[in-house]
C-alpha cells in the first residue's frame, strides 16, 4: 500500500516536473498526486471515522479551483496556457 | 502609496492564517491554514491583470502548492506502518516542503524571477511575513539536516547577489542570506528567532518603503537621489544594519544568535562560515550605498514625494531605533 501511494507520488511528480506544452497538464498531475494523498488517508484512517479525508478533499479541490482560476487569469493576459509566455529571468 | 486599497483587501486573512499555524494543535490544522494561506496570497498578488502579476501569481502558486503537497505526503509517510517500511524519510521531505515553501536555497530558484514582477508591498509580505508559518513549523522537527542547508543558503545568498542589477532581486538574495541566520536561530532555540525575525522585519520595512517612495528599482538610480540627504542617512543606517555591522541592530540579533549557538553547539567551522558570508553580503550592500553616496548624476531621476512629512517621521523613528537598540539592551 506504501508502494501505491509512492508510485501515485512518483509519477505526479515526474510528469508535473517534465516539459510540457501547456500549463493545465501541470494542475492535473497535481491533481493526480492530491488523489494518491487522499487513497492513501483511507488506509490510515480506516481504524477511526473518516471525517478527516472528507476536510482534505475539500481543501484539496479549493486549491485546484484556485489554481483554475489563475490559470483563467493567465488566458485572459495572454490568450493562451502555454508555457512559451513565461518570463524565466 | 506603500498600502493601497486593493493590497489591504485580503490582509486580515493574510494576517491570521501564519498566526493560525502557529496556535494549531495538530497537523490538520496547520496544512488547512497553510492552504487558506495561499488562497488569500493569490489576489494579493494579482492586484492588477497586467502580464507580470499573472506570472508572478501562476509561478508563486505553483511553488507553494507542491510544498503543500510534500508536506501532507511527509504526514501520511510518518503514519504509515508496515512491515517492510522501516526507512523513515518523513523528517526530510518535511524540511524539503517547509523550504521550498520560503524560498531557501537549495529551492530558492523561484525566488529571484517571481520578485522582479512584484510590486514593493508585495515583496515585503512575501519576504517577510510568508516565512512565519513555514519556519515555525520548521522549528518543531529540528535535525542536522539543516546545518547543511544553513551553509548552502548562506553561500547562494552570498554568491547570487554579487551579480545582480536590479533591488528587488538584491532583495530576494539578501533574504536568502538572512534564511541561512534565522535557521541558525532557529536550532538555538524559539525565542532567538522571534527576536532576529523581528528586527529583520523592522529592516525590511525600512528598505522596502524607501525604494517604494524614491521608485529605486536598479542600482544605478541610486545616484540620483541628489537633494535628499535624511534619505541616503535612513538607507546609510538600515543597509549597514542589515550586513550585520556594529553599533546597529542587525549587529545585535548576529551577535545573539551567533553566542547562543557557539554555547550550544560549539561549531566553529560553520559559525566561521556564517560570518564570511556575512561580510560578503557587506559588498552588496556597499554597492549600493557607494552609488548613493559617491557618485552624482547629472539628471536626477527621482521627483519629490508626496506625503514625505509622515514617511520622514516613521523612517526616523525605525533609524533610531536601529541605533538606539544595541544601547538600551547595554543598560538592562
Amino acid at each position: 500500500m506504501v508502494w501505491i501511494l509512492s508510485t501515485m507520488l512518483v509519477g505526479g511528480l515526474i510528469s508535473f516536473c517534465s516539459k510540457r506544452k501547456h500549463l493545465l497538464l501541470m494542475l492535473l498531475s497535481i491533481e493526480f498526486i492530491i488523489l494518491g494523498l487522499f487513497f492513501s488517508l483511507f488506509f490510515i484512517l480506516s481504524v477511526s471515522n473518516f471525517f478527516f479525508s472528507l476536510i482534505f478533499l475539500t481543501f484539496a479541490a479549493c486549491e485546484g479551483a484556485l489554481g483554475l482560476g489563475v490559470l483563467v487569469s493567465m488566458s485572459r493576459v495572454f490568450g493562451a496556457d502555454y508555457f512559451k509566455v513565461f518570463n524565466f529571468t | 502609496m506603500f498600502l493601497k486599497y486593493s493590497n489591504s483587501l485580503f490582509l486580515f486573512v493574510l494576517i491570521t492564517t501564519p498566526l493560525m499555524v502557529i496556535s494549531s494543535s495538530s497537523w490538520s490544522f496547520i496544512w488547512m491554514s497553510l492552504e487558506i494561506n495561499l488562497m488569500v496570497f493569490i489576489p494579493f498578488l494579482l492586484s492588477k491583470m497586467t502580464p507580470k502579476y499573472t506570472n508572478t501569481a501562476i509561478k508563486y502558486f505553483i511553488i507553494q502548492s507542491m510544498g503543500s503537497i510534500l508536506l501532507m505526503t511527509s504526514f501520511i509517510y510518518s503514519l504509515l506502518k508496515s512491515n517492510n517500511f522501516e526507512l523513515n524519510l518523513s523528517n526530510e521531505i518535511l524540511t524539503m516542503s517547509l523550504l521550498i515553501k520560503s524560498g531557501i536555497p537549495p529551492f530558492h530558484f523561484w525566488m529571484p524571477q517571481i520578485i522582479e514582477n512584484m510590486n514593493f508591498t508585495q515583496v515585503f509580505m512575501l519576504i517577510t511575513w510568508q516565512k512565519v508559518a513555514p519556519l515555525f513549523i520548521l522549528a518543531l522537527f529540528i535535525s542536522e539536516m539543516l546545518t547543511v542547508i544553513m551553509i548552502m543558503s548562506s553561500l547562494v545568498g552570498m554568491l547570487g547577489g554579487l551579480n545582480v542589477n536590479s533591488t528587488k532581486k538584491l532583495l530576494a538574495y539578501s533574504s536568502m542570506a538572512h534564511s541561512s541566520w534565522m535557521l541558525m536561530s532557529l536550532m538555538v532555540n524559539m525565542k532567538v528567532w522571534v527576536s532576529y525575525f523581528m528586527i529583520y522585519s523592522t529592516m525590511i520595512i525600512i528598505l522596502t518603503s524607501s525604494f517604494h517612495f524614491m521608485n529605486i528599482k536598479k542600482i544605478s538610480s541610486f545616484m540620483a537621489i541628489n537633494n535628499m540627504n535624511s534619505l541616503k542617512m535612513i538607507l546609510i543606517i538600515n543597509l549597514m544594519s542589515m550586513a550585520g555591522l556594529p553599533p546597529f541592530m542587525g549587529f545585535l540579533a548576529k551577535l545573539s544568535v551567533m553566542n547562543q549557538f557557539m554555547d550550544k553547539f560549539n561549531l566553529i567551522m560553520i559559525s566561521g562560515m556564517m560570518i564570511l558570508s556575512s561580510i560578503v553580503t557587506l559588498w552588496f550592500y556597499m554597492k549600493m550605498l557607494y552609488t548613493s553616496i559617491f557618485i552624482k548624476s547629472a539628471h536626477p531621476k527621482i521627483s519629490s514625494i508626496k506625503n514625505i512629512y509622515m514617511y520622514k517621521l516613521m523612517m526616523m523613528l525605525m533609524v533610531t531605533a536601529n541605533i538606539m537598540g544595541p544601547m538600551i539592551i547595554l543598560f538592562f
